[in-house]
This record gives structure tokens, C-alpha cells and sequence, in this order.
């Protein structure tokens, strides 16, 4: 009997591939197009404690091997997505898979929006994540990613608030990630979900302009799974707690390697653009592999290039 | 879906008119729709490209003009070979609950949308007019059945505005696609005489499925300016929505 659960924590989900916030919509919108049976995790689209307009077009645009996209965290704010986006989202997805994904300028925003989420879905959804590699207008971008201190107070911040399983959305992109990361686990986070894609620009050679409206963007795609992959062999090191990686991340291949450098599950992010279908597949390919190397479960290879 | 290159016509030195068979969005296609091409691997988003041609039942057209790294990959795409296309995609042009004088606008390659537009139109018993501009790209009108859509052509922008006024007086319904300095006069030409108008906005894609959120026009609504996503929203918009200028 093969066994893909996946405890992050206090979490449990019933497969290691998760669908990364906006990458996936609001899960809704990819219902018609996939098998959302599949996920073990999907994290719904950041909603924001205030609401947000969101970037001017372009939004996002190709690059070799990837894309670079600055969206901007577009949403109408909690009362909108509370009373209309989660519920629907929760029309297509078991409680065990979703993720509701939060982000606030402060402490106090992250905790309210996290006593809404628990209040109004408590025992309808897996997790809680905290986006901590948003923009954040008093601190500037990645606020939360970048000091250690602020990280793991709002990580005590949050657990003392809710029940809920707090997931850590962590952008490895600071010098000091290591120093966070520790920060965060230390504070007894349920898990961190890396997101590693460092920014990027493109320059229309006709226009001579910056494509993106907002001038420059994340670089996501296979372009960046070794560096993901770095972030991770460096974070299993030093943190106790489960790493949920992402970064390029497109088939069962790139899952295994996530998982043998630290990963206990595995984010499936822009590969969705091309590929909206791509996560049963990815699970089916996985499921192949375990019959292959006669594996019943997938734990034993977490971390297992270390040692 | 699996959608089969059967046919791969050159109209122009940079436009190439493809037919594919795939039923399944053959059967539901409707004017001003889009498909999002999958193309190899190493391309990693799909292309949207509009709707050109549909029989309702096997075959749907593409009108591609090579204008970049992927569309120059199509060129090499050989009869016979099957792509992964999504499809039909976003809301389309509305037709005219009753029959009447209809102008179809479009800019270069903004042609594409246009043909099962027309064609549509006709069948329901409109009286169709094309006007085209600019003249250096008119050869593009050789992918379609001209008889029966007499065009105006005009040479360049400065004509446009000499003379769009004109074809657009005594229209009761009028539809653009091209670059948006076309839409944006064409828009406020109706506008101005209170005749019903759609654009179909062009916008840099990620999914064509609404995932990414990427694909944003700005629009006057109720509540003041805000973004709707071409993709799942348009590419149509009511003419008077189009903020052309503006941000949220």
C-alpha cells in the first residue's frame, strides 16, 4: 500500500504537491481544467488586510526558461474575499486541502486576518499560510522574509491567536535567510514554503521599455530550480521544522530532487500557465516511481542527499 | 485538447493562416473567442491567438503574424502535426439581437478576430462593412472571402481619421480589433454618436484561464476605475468601458 501523506506539523495532507498562491487562482478557476482531488495543498491568492488594485499591465511575460510576473497582490480586501472567494473556493476543495493565504503591513494585520480565517473557516481548512514575501508599504518588499526578529514575533503572534496550522511563505531571496529561517522554526512555525525566485527584468527590444509595468518581477520556471534547490539543501541544515520547497518545480523528477535535498512536499507553481493539468500527472509519475524502487512511502528520501 | 495541423496557408511574407481539426472547440467556438497554443518545450507559456475562422463543427483558423519567438516557431510546424491547444476561451463579441448595419474596424492583424465575426453577421442577416487600415498590410485581406464584405482601406493613421468618421455614420453596430490607437478612436467616434461598440484588448497573457491574474484592462465601473482580466472578462469589452488612458 503506498503511503503519500505528508504531516507538515500539525497538518496533514493527503499527498506532498501543493499548488502555489497565485499560481493557481482561487482553485476555482482551475476546478474545470484538473483533478483538484489530486493536490494534497492548495493555497488560495493572497487576500491583503486592505484592498489592492493591484500592478499595471504588462503583468507578466516569457522569458528563457521561465517567466517574470509582478501581479501585485490584487484582491478587494477581507470582507469581499471572506464572504465571496473563500466559500467558493471551498465549493471545489476538501478541508484537508486548503490553504487560506494571508498578508498585512504589520503584526496586527496578520493576526486579525488570522482570527477572520479561523473564526469564519476554521474547520473547513487545512492551514493558514502567512505571506511573508509580499510587499509591505512601511518596511518595503519581503519585509517578513528579511528580519529575523519581526519574522518570529509574528510567528508567536499568530499561534497564540489561532489553532489553525500556520504555515511560513518564506522568500529565501535576503542574505540572511539562513538566520530567518532558524527564526521561524524556532518559533514553531507548522512549516515553511519556500518561494525562491529571484527578480528579474525584461526589456522589449522593439519598444526599448521594461515589458512589465511594474519595471521588474520574480523570475519563475525551470530557470530557477537549482537555485531553489540550493536554498533548500541549505535550510534542511539548519531548521527543525518540514520545508515545503518551490521554484520551478515542473514534474516528479524535480519532486524527488526537492525532497532528497530537505523538501517534505513540493510546490507546483507558473508550470500551471502552460500546464493546468500538470499536478495529477506529476502524482501518477510519482506513484510510478515508488512501484519502481519499491517504496511505500516518499519520507524516507527527505533529506536523504545529505546524508 | 489534441488538435491536428491540416492545412498551413502563406497570405502574407509575415502572416500564416493555419487550420486545425479539433472538434471540441470547433463545436462551442463564437466570434471574437481565443485558443492558447501550447507550442514545444521550450516554450514555456502558451500563445493566445484568436479565433479567425470556424466551421462549428471539425476545424478552427488561426491568422498568426510572426512577430516573435513563438509565432516564428509555428512557421516550422509541419501538416499533420498535432499541438495541444486550449479552447475556446473568453467572451466574444456580442451579435445584434436584430439584423442591421454592421462595421467591422480592423488594424493589421487585429483583422483575425473579425473574419467569423463577419461571417456570423451575415448569416443573421446583417448588412457587414469592413473597414482596414493600414494599406501596406491590405494583402492580409486575402485570407478572407472578400466579395462578400466590401472594405474600405485606409492608408495610415492620419487617413483613419479623414475618413473612419464617415464609415462609421448611419452604423448601428461597430466592432474593433487592432492596435489600440485604432480602438481608442474608433471607440470615441461611436461614442459620440451613440452607436453600439466592442474592442477586443490585447493583452500580454500568462494563462488565458484566469490563474494568473496577469492579463489586466482597465475598465470604468460603479465603483470607479478598476482591472478586468482579458482573458476571462474580454478580450470583448463594451467600448465604453475601456478606460484607454487611466489606472485604477
Amino acid at each position: 500500500m503506498k503511503n503519500l501523506e505528508t504531516k507538515l506539523g500539525r497538518a496533514v495532507f493527503r499527498n506532498p504537491l501543493f499548488g502555489c498562491s497565485g499560481c493557481v487562482g482561487h482553485a476555482y478557476e482551475l476546478a474545470p481544467y484538473t483533478d483538484l482531488s489530486q493536490y494534497g495543498g492548495l493555497s488560495l491568492k493572497t487576500v491583503t488586510y486592505l484592498p489592492r488594485v493591484g500592478n499595471p499591465a504588462d503583468r507578466i511575460c516569457e522569458v528563457t526558461a521561465g517567466c517574470i510576473s509582478s501581479v501585485g497582490l490584487p484582491n478587494k480586501g477581507p470582507d469581499d474575499y471572506f464572504a465571496n472567494v473563500v466559500p467558493k473556493a471551498l465549493n471545489v476543495l476538501d478541508p484537508d486541502q486548503a490553504i487560506v493565504s494571508v498578508a498585512g503591513d504589520c503584526v496586527e494585520e496578520y493576526v486579525e486576518l488570522c482570527e477572520r480565517v479561523q473564526d469564519l473557516f476554521g474547520n473547513r481548512i487545512a492551514a493558514i499560510e502567512l505571506n511573508a514575501a509580499c510587499p509591505n508599504a512601511s518596511h518595503g518588499i519581503g519585509y517578513f522574509s528579511r528580519d529575523a526578529k519581526a519574522a518570529s514575533e509574528l510567528i508567536h503572534a499568530a499561534k497564540s491567536s489561532v489553532d489553525l496550522p500556520i504555515l511560513y511563505k518564506f522568500n529565501t531571496n535576503f542574505e540572511n535567510y539562513l538566520e530567518v529561517g532558524k527564526a521561524v522554526s524556532d518559533a514553531g512555525v507548522d512549516a515553511i514554503f519556500t518561494t525562491s525566485t529571484p527578480m528579474g527584468i525584461k526589456i522589449d527590444i522593439k519598444t526599448k521599455k521594461p515589458v512589465l509595468g511594474n519595471t521588474i518581477g520574480p523570475a519563475c520556471g525551470p530557470a530557477v530550480l537549482p537555485f531553489g534547490m540550493l536554498r533548500i539543501w541549505n535550510l534542511y541544515k539548519e531548521v527543525e521544522v518540514p520545508l515545503i520547497a518551490s521554484g520551478g518545480a515542473a514534474s516528479w523528477r524535480d519532486v524527488i530532487e526537492y525532497m532528497l535535498a530537505g523538501a517534505s512536499a513540493v510546490g507546483i507553481g507558473s508550470a500551471h500557465f502552460a500546464t493546468p493539468d500538470i499536478v495529477p500527472g506529476i502524482l501518477a509519475d510519482l506513484k510510478e516511481y515508488m512501484e519502481r524502487e519499491k517504496l511505500d512511502s516518499l519520507t524516507g528520501l527527505i533529506g536523504a542527499a545529505h546524508r | 485538447m489534441k488538435a491536428e495541423l491540416i492545412k498551413k496557408q502563406v497570405i502574407t511574407g509575415k502572416d500564416t493562416l493555419y487550420v486545425f481539426r479539433c472538434p471540441e472547440i470547433a463545436e462551442k467556438a463564437l466570434p471574437g473567442q481565443f485558443v492558447e497554443v501550447k507550442l514545444s518545450a521550450e516554450f514555456f507559456l502558451r500563445r493566445p491567438v484568436s479565433i479567425f475562422d470556424c466551421d462549428g463543427s471539425e476545424t478552427i483558423s488561426l491568422l498568426v503574424r510572426s512577430v516573435g519567438k513563438g509565432t516564428e516557431y509555428m512557421l516550422s510546424l509541419a501538416e499533420g502535426e498535432v499541438l495541444d491547444i486550449l479552447g475556446p476561451l473568453g467572451q466574444g463579441f456580442s451579435l445584434p439581437a436584430e439584423p442591421g448595419k454592421c462595421l467591422l474596424v480592423g488594424g493589421g492583424i487585429g483583422l483575425a478576430p473579425l473574419y467569423y465575426l463577419a461571417k456570423c453577421l451575415k448569416k443573421q442577416g446583417n448588412d457587414v462593412q469592413l473597414f482596414f487600415s493600414p494599406r501596406r498590410d491590405a494583402q492580409l485581406l486575402d485570407a478572407i472571402d472578400n466579395d462578400q464584405f466590401p472594405a474600405v482601406i485606409a492608408e495610415n493613421r492620419k487617413d483613419i481619421a479623414d475618413r473612419l468618421p464617415q464609415s462609421i455614420e448611419g452604423m448601428q453596430y461597430v466592432f474593433s480589433c487592432g492596435p489600440e490607437g485604432l480602438l481608442e478612436q474608433t471607440a470615441l467616434e461611436c461614442i459620440k454618436k451613440d452607436i453600439f461598440c466592442q474592442v477586443s484588448m490585447e493583452r500580454r497573457m500568462g494563462c488565458g484561464i484566469d490563474l494568473c491574474k496577469g492579463c489586466v484592462v482597465a475598465v470604468y465601473t460603479e465603483n470607479g476605475l478598476e482591472y478586468k482580466k482579458a482573458c476571462c472578462d474580454g478580450p470583448v469589452f463594451d467600448a465604453k468601458e475601456v478606460a484607454f488612458h487611466e489606472k485604477p
